[in-house]
């Protein structure tokens, strides 16, 4: 190998290389290209700055289309280990880090509806999904979406009734009272939950 | 095209020679990692790798422009999730025309060394041109890095033709410059290994010791006969797994540590994680009722009980469960039935043992590579990976609810008659 006599040996060699090379991080990544980087490196580029539109307008269908691709991972990425867990999870920070704004930009305002399609379709990423509604910047808009949750038979049901206690102030105790009180909170574990709560806070009924 | 071919040939064995004489930057890797080699067609800063086939006799680029270059990389290793060793490329520009060089512009192309760097080392990035041509005289505007993960641009305005510091992340670095009054961009990516981060080797959890986890019982009319809970829960977070808890006593200098890169490199401002404190210690737990250290009933009702009670003891003064049924006169059920709960609980804290060494279920892992502008913004993302962790395991463990049931008969005092009445008790396995 010492003379690089043999050609075939080059193809071979550079033909590990362009794994490398073939992702290149831009700046105003469309969907496609979100999606590639995702499966290909588990990470999620630009798509946070151009969901939040920092660096200028974007026209709408392809933020829908960037956040779509961006669930559609979250949810179905397969795999248990190291890659899949940081892939799912690179797809559903970016979609929450857009619609709550972080590091800038405008909130991205699709962003609520679709962390609801990842609190309950994906075991792995549905808290960060469900923390994420939490604390959505329009705060009526993450009561609905938690009291949804919280009055669901989903898995997260219990959870959604945990951070409403924990994480969502005087408004979220205020709306929890209100679902004790109207017994409307029904899967087994979140009436667990809710009648400690109650317990705690003295609240009868 | 026999010309390019052997400008091609000369090339290798320079990039060969040099790289496996022992220049490399690091001897481990050189011994580790196989060193590969690419040739790429660069067009206006940007460079694609190229399939050599070199059987036809004839090397053919597809191209007509007597300017068109390229360049030959050898890297000496390649980036791998858990990969340690540094990384060094080398290149040399050549024309693929095979023409001279004198009718046209030189390359200019940036390069990082290493471009395969260990979390927090230093690289520096440089201009180069080839062959430098004084008569066209190159101005940088600007140094730019595009973080791959999660969000992060650094920019720098200078004139200078290096770029240098630490970095805890990989992405592009990107120059803007002048040459000849047209304004161009290059680029090199750069890839950081991430810290090999678990926290596997520090979680547990056990029984709990009586009064250790008391207070995460809810008093309720029916209140559950054992839990499995953090050992940091309390009476209004008592659902809590981590410590510390909840989500919102998690910030940097609680359950972990943050700290911006120093300098004015390309990853420079950039907040990452800098270590990690928080845990998850599991303890299992029997309602108090069920413990020997249980609350004491009034020897009010099934006369039968008072009998026995008044009888083992001299007295009729009051008894908790645990006495009732075990030390009044022995009932095998009451021990069958406590142990019934312990296992149960038991399997929980198993069940959410295995959820937490899980890869996804790794809080460490989620957090090892969370960067961001500012502190505030790292710690809403850490929350973040905490609250789904929590939720992840918390989940797992009531997947070890079984279907089946057993019912014990022992004696039980019932709050609302105010009495000790015999009767059957029902608990999930």
């Amino acid at each position: 190998m010492r003379r690089w006599s043999g050609t075939a040996a080059l193809v071979l060699l550079a033909a590990n290389i362009p794994a490398i090379h073939a992702q290149r991080i831009t700046l105003d990544p469309d969907a496609a290209e979100v999606a590639g980087l995702l499966r290909s490196r588990g990470v999620a580029g630009q798509a946070v700055a151009v969901l939040t539109q920092r660096r200028g307008p974007q026209v709408q269908s392809k933020l829908h289309a960037i956040a779509d691709s961006l669930v559609a991972i979250a949810i179905s990425y397969p795999g248990d280990d190291a890659r899949g867990t940081r892939t799912r999870a690179a797809a559903r920070g970016a979609l929450v880090n857009a619609a709550l704004g972080l590091g800038g930009g405008i909130p991205y305002a699709g962003g609520a509806s679709r962390m609801v399609r990842i609190a309950v379709s994906s075991s792995s990423e549905a808290g960060g999904a469900l923390w994420g509604i939490s604390q959505l910047p329009n705060r009526g808009q993450a009561l609905q979406h938690m009291e949804d949750l919280a009055t669901s038979q989903h898995t997260i049901a219990w959870a959604a009734v945990e951070l409403l206690s924990t994480s969502m102030g005087a408004p979220g105790l205020e709306l929890l009272h209100r679902l004790y009180l109207q017994r409307a909170v029904t899967q087994p574990r979140a009436i667990e939950i809710l009648n400690g709560v109650a317990s705690y806070h003295g609240w009868s009924r | 095209m026999r010309r390019l071919r052997k400008d091609l040939r000369l090339s290798i064995l320079v990039l060969a020679t040099a790289c496996l004489g022992g220049e490399m930057s690091s001897p481990k890797a050189s011994e580790e990692a196989a060193p590969s080699i690419e040739l790429v067609r660069c067009r206006g800063g940007d460079c694609l790798p190229i399939i050599i086939d070199w059987n036809p006799g004839i090397f053919g680029t597809g191209g007509s422009d007597p300017c068109e270059w390229g360049e030959l990389r050898m890297n000496d290793s390649v980036p791998s999730e858990k990969g340690s060793s540094r990384g060094t490329q080398r290149r040399a520009g050549l024309r693929l025309s095979g023409q001279g060089a004198a009718e046209c512009l030189p390359n200019v192309f940036v390069e990082c060394q290493p471009f395969l760097l260990n979390f927090l080392q230093n690289t520096t990035c440089t201009l180069q041109s080839i062959p430098f041509a004084p008569e066209y005289p190159i101005v940088v505007q600007r140094w730019r890095f595009v973080g791959d993960y999660p969000d992060a641009i650094v920019t720098r305005p200078t004139s200078d033709w290096h770029w240098a510091g630490p970095v805890v992340l990989g992405g592009t670095v990107e120059v803007d410059f002048t040459m000849a009054g047209i304004t161009n961009t290059v680029r090199a990516q750069i890839y950081v290994f991430r810290r090999d981060w678990t926290w596997a080797t520090g979680i547990g959890g056990r029984d709990g010791l009586p009064g250790e986890v008391d207070d995460c019982f809810q008093p309720s009319a029916n209140p559950p006969a054992g839990i499995t809970v953090g050992m940091s829960c309390t009476d209004q977070f008592f659902t809590q797994l981590f410590t510390p808890a909840p989500q919102a006593a998690i910030s940097d200098g609680s359950g972990y540590s943050a700290q911006s890169v120093p300098g004015s490199g390309p990853n420079s401002g950039i907040w990452y994680m800098q270590g990690v404190s928080a845990t998850m210690q599991l303890r299992t737990q029997i309602h108090k009722e069920y413990r020997a250290d249980g609350p004491t009933h009034p020897l009010v009702g099934d006369p039968v009980l008072v009998n026995h009670c008044t009888t083992a003891f001299n007295n009729a003064n009051p008894r908790n469960m645990h006495a009732a049924n075990t030390l009044c006169f022995y009932y095998a059920e009451f021990d069958s039935a406590v142990a019934v709960i312990w296992d149960h609980e038991r399997r929980h804290m198993t069940t959410g043992l295995q959820y937490a060494n899980a890869s996804s279920g790794d809080l460490y892992k989620r957090w090892e590579p969370l960067v961001a502008l500012s502190n505030l913004e790292l710690q809403s993302k850490v929350r973040q990976e905490y609250q789904n962790t929590a939720i992840l395991v918390a989940n797992g463990m009531l997947t070890a609810h079984g279907t089946q049931t057993a019912t014990f008969h022992f004696y039980r005092f019932i709050s609302d008659s105010a009495k000790w009445l015999w009767g059957p008790s029902t608990y999930s396995r």
